[in-house]
């Protein structure tokens, strides 16, 4: 059999052509360059720049005939920055969870501090802000105030994760079924009105 | 001077547009396989060498419904996936060269009046 077109059998199986496909489209191919030969006429006279890379000629005529099956197999690239947006988006979103954390314990606080100013006197009505609502805050030797920092912080977390998070996903954008196949559309004429 | 594309990249691009018209004229001539075409383009003046290949075009124009297609021996030799114009193919090749000779006219009406220089 002729090596390129041994080449495209070997692509077309990769990529999930069926055999009676396949063979249909080695038969034609192998005619045809047998047939050019004896004209004395060589390959790229039949073939054009594809027969420079029978890999993606092969793919190329699968695709656009519509038998190929099976999708590309993912490169060893394309592998790794798929696990690096994946750790990055589970890293903001720990961050995020941090700063879910610390508002919810400081909010537990500020309830805490509350609940026990109604426990007896001594306690003054007091709005402390970022928090939500008056509390009573105790007065004299039992003042306590709620520090903001641990809101601030929180929200600073929060905010840094959806952030984080939302441009994971943009840059990666894992729904995209369409990625550009560099070698694999380079068909001349294929017009978008055809 | 600026450099404008590539006389051979602009061949492409220009090809890239009316290949299917091509291979759907030289269908009308009659059923035709692969290899014949590229001949009877070359007949007619036109070589792919140095463009992309016809087969993965002549795969959507049967995808397409361009094109019906049937399996035969050629010429003394292996059956081979023979193409010819299909009922749409037919009309898809009118339209698409009255759109080429619109095209080509506009472009002409800008190009004409322009007297280009060799500078050695």
């Amino acid at each position: 059999m002729n090596p390129f077109v041994t080449s495209c059998r070997k692509e077309w199986a990769r990529i999930g052509v069926p055999d009676a496909a396949a063979n249909e489209m080695a038969a034609d191919l192998e005619a045809d360059l047998a047939e050019a030969e004896a004209d004395g006429v060589s390959p790229e006279h039949v073939l054009g720049n594809g027969y420079f890379d029978p890999a993606s000629f092969a793919a190329s005529w699968a695709r656009a005939a519509g038998v190929a099956t099976a999708a590309r197999r993912p490169t060893w690239s394309g592998l790794r920055h798929r696990w690096l947006y994946l750790a990055g988006a589970l890293a903001f979103a720990a961050v995020g969870l941090l700063g879910i954390a610390l508002l919810a314990v400081t909010r537990r606080s500020a309830v805490g501090i509350s609940k026990r100013a109604l426990l007896g006197p001594g306690f003054q009505l007091h709005v402390a802000p970022g928090l939500p609502g008056p509390f009573l805050k105790p007065t004299g030797p039992f003042a306590v105030q709620v520090s903001q920092a641990p809101v601030a912080v929180g929200l600073l977390l929060l905010l840094a994760a959806l952030v984080g998070i939302g441009l994971t996903l943009w840059l990666w954008r894992p729904w995209s079924a369409e990625r550009r196949r560099p070698g694999t559309d380079r068909d001349v004429g294929m017009p978008s009105y055809l | 001077m600026h450099r404008m594309v590539e006389t051979g990249a602009r061949r492409t691009q220009l090809l890239r547009g009316v290949l299917d018209l091509c291979l759907l004229t030289v269908m009308a001539d009659g059923p035709a396989y692969g290899y014949e075409m590229t001949k009877r383009l070359a007949a007619r003046g036109l070589s792919i060498v140095g463009e992309g290949s016809i087969y993965p075009l002549l795969g959507r124009l049967e995808r397409d419904g361009l094109v019906d297609t049937h399996r035969s021996a050629s010429n003394g030799g292996p059956p081979r996936k023979y193409y010819q114009l299909s009922g749409p193919g037919r009309r898809a090749l009118a339209s698409g060269i009255r759109e080429w000779e619109s095209t080509r006219d506009a472009v002409d009406a800008v190009l004409g009046g322009m007297h280009t220089e060799v500078v050695a």
